[in-house]
């Protein structure tokens, strides 16, 4: 366990580098838009828009907020692309741990990079609202929350986090998946001296094992977690979507750390 | 005591082709031993074998009587190529990051050997020419304190005057019970700290002998392992 945690610590330090430097472009470019926004240039200077009903600091907020929403999916492929990278490299890969404990680590130091992103853009985010309030009392006077808290919501609001977790964590072992299973096929065919025949039999790899993989789920989605776990369970709507998800993510990480820990080697550079 | 290594039955095939066959080798603690053999016989293969970073092989693999590749893989120092760092990190991170993941890590025993080498602590990988680069491995390799060492080729980049200092003072790094198996073409450098010498040849070990024995039949280990492949030719 002891080196499990170093190990984690050491990925998420390396991933952490990726989430800074994120953060800080998606501040400066909020930062560039809301000045393009605010401001026009004409008669050899500056001026300021004043049309618009957002002061600049909030409508530089608002803008910081909604790159969330392309900042974080970028992060998220880049931690998949750094995953397998990971996944495949000798010098990790010779940590004193079972290659499967590695997996996890390696997945789990990408997921938690990426709560630690929308943790800091939340703090940005919370920082930019106060400074708001302070410097400009009409925008204080203006906001208005209004939240409804009762059980149902708050349930719904649980299960769609829990369904976005679940969605991510199943997106990163799905390439996973996709990666060491291509990979192993490949290592048991014929050796091909071309580089292009290979990366054509591994798209073609590919594109076979996502065609077994959707007709595997619509037989188990269907037939065994509707019929047998759903109906025995009496769970419905939202409850069963985040339960079959999270089977789902069991079942495909088990396969994974099976392939990483008998079949996925290490690149030799 | 265990041996460093024990090796039975080893078969490992990729892409429909034997690379290593039938492959039975023990080594005894507190050896050095020159794993030889020519380009592509295996070695390499044998090493990452043997690390654990290679898979899908038939047979076993014993280091210090450990068979599972994560107790494997914590008792021995392979000389890795640094591929998982980048370009501009620091000497001194990856030492930190040694640190933290080999319990075994000597930070003591890392500064000697740097200073041996001549190596600066703040230099950037990228800042590093291959032969620093290998003596930093060489340099990382040895500031864990394991049963077993796998140097892969690891003189190669190194000029000849640093390199003959450096297989010199290997037998000074290694702990008394420690073994080290070392592939190499530099077959007369590092002759004269050899206890031993395995060839590897059709896949398989097809010669392990003592460097005592192949002296007493009044032969230098280059000359023993050239007539091997002599006699091999001919027959």
């Amino acid at each position: 366990m002891n080196v499990f945690n170093h190990l984690f610590e050491k990925l998420l330090q390396k991933k952490a580098k990726n989430v800074y430097l994120l953060v800080i472009l998606q501040f400066i470019s909020s930062l560039a838009s809301a000045f393009f926004t605010y401001f026009s240039f004409y008669s050899g200077r500056f001026h300021f828009n004043s049309h618009d009903n957002l002061e600049f600091l909030p409508g530089w907020m608002a803008l910081f907020a909604s790159l969330t929403f392309l900042f974080g999916p970028i992060l998220f492929i880049l931690t998949v692309v750094e995953n397998e990278r990971l996944n495949r490299n000798q010098t990790w890969r010779l940590a004193p741990i079972s290659d499967g404990k590695f997996y996890v680590a390696n997945i789990l130091s990408s997921f938690v990079s990426l709560i630690y992103f929308v943790l800091l853009d939340v703090l940005i985010a919370i920082c930019f609202l106060f400074l708001s309030i302070f410097t400009n009392s009409k925008f204080g006077k203006n906001l208005q929350f209004e939240v409804d808290l009762n059980s149902t919501a708050i349930f719904d609001f649980i299960g769609i986090m829990l369904l976005l977790i679940l969605t991510c964590l199943f997106l990163y072992f799905l390439v996973s998946f996709l990666n060491f299973s291509s990979q192993a096929i490949l290592d048991f065919l014929p050796h091909a001296s071309s580089h292009i025949l290979i990366s054509f039999v591994r798209i073609f790899i590919i594109i076979a094992l996502v065609g077994l993989l959707v007709r595997l789920y619509s037989v188990f989605a269907n037939y065994i977690i509707n019929i047998l776990l759903l109906r025995s369970t009496g769970l419905a709507g939202l409850e069963s979507v985040v339960l079959m998800m999270f089977i789902i993510d069991l079942i495909i990480l088990g396969i994974n750390v099976f392939l990483i820990n008998h079949f996925f080697e290490a690149g030799e550079r | 005591m265990a041996n460093p290594l024990e090796i039975t039955d080893l078969v490992y095939k990729k892409n429909q082709k034997k690379i290593i066959t039938d492959l039975n080798l023990t080594l005894k603690p507190g050896k050095i031993v020159a794993l030889l053999g020519e380009n592509g016989a295996g070695k390499t293969t044998l090493m990452r074998i043997i690390s654990g970073v290679a898979k899908n092989y038939q047979g076993t693999v014993k280091v210090a009587g450990f068979a599972k590749e994560s107790e494997r893989k914590d008792h021995l120092s392979f000389t890795d190529g640094l591929t998982g760092f980048s370009h501009s990190v620091k000497v001194n991170e990856i030492v930190k990051f040694y640190q933290i993941l080999y319990h075994d890590f000597s930070l003591k025993q890392f500064e000697q050997l740097r200073k041996f080498m001549n190596l600066d602590s703040d230099l950037r990988l990228s800042e590093m020419s291959k032969g620093m680069k290998e003596k930093l491995i060489i340099a990382l390799t040895f500031s864990r304190k394991t049963d077993l060492y796998l140097l892969d080729e690891p003189f190669s980049g190194i000029d000849a005057m640093a390199r003959k200092k450096i297989i010199k003072s290997i037998i000074l790094w290694k702990q008394e019970k420690s073994t080290i198996l070392i592939s190499d073409h530099f077959v007369n450098e590092i002759a004269a700290v050899l206890d031993e010498v395995v060839i590897i040849k059709n896949k398989t070990i097809c010669m392990q002998k003592s460097t005592e024995e192949i002296r007493a039949d009044n032969q230098t280990v280059e000359d023993f392992y050239e007539s091997f492949y002599q006699r091999e030719e001919e027959e």
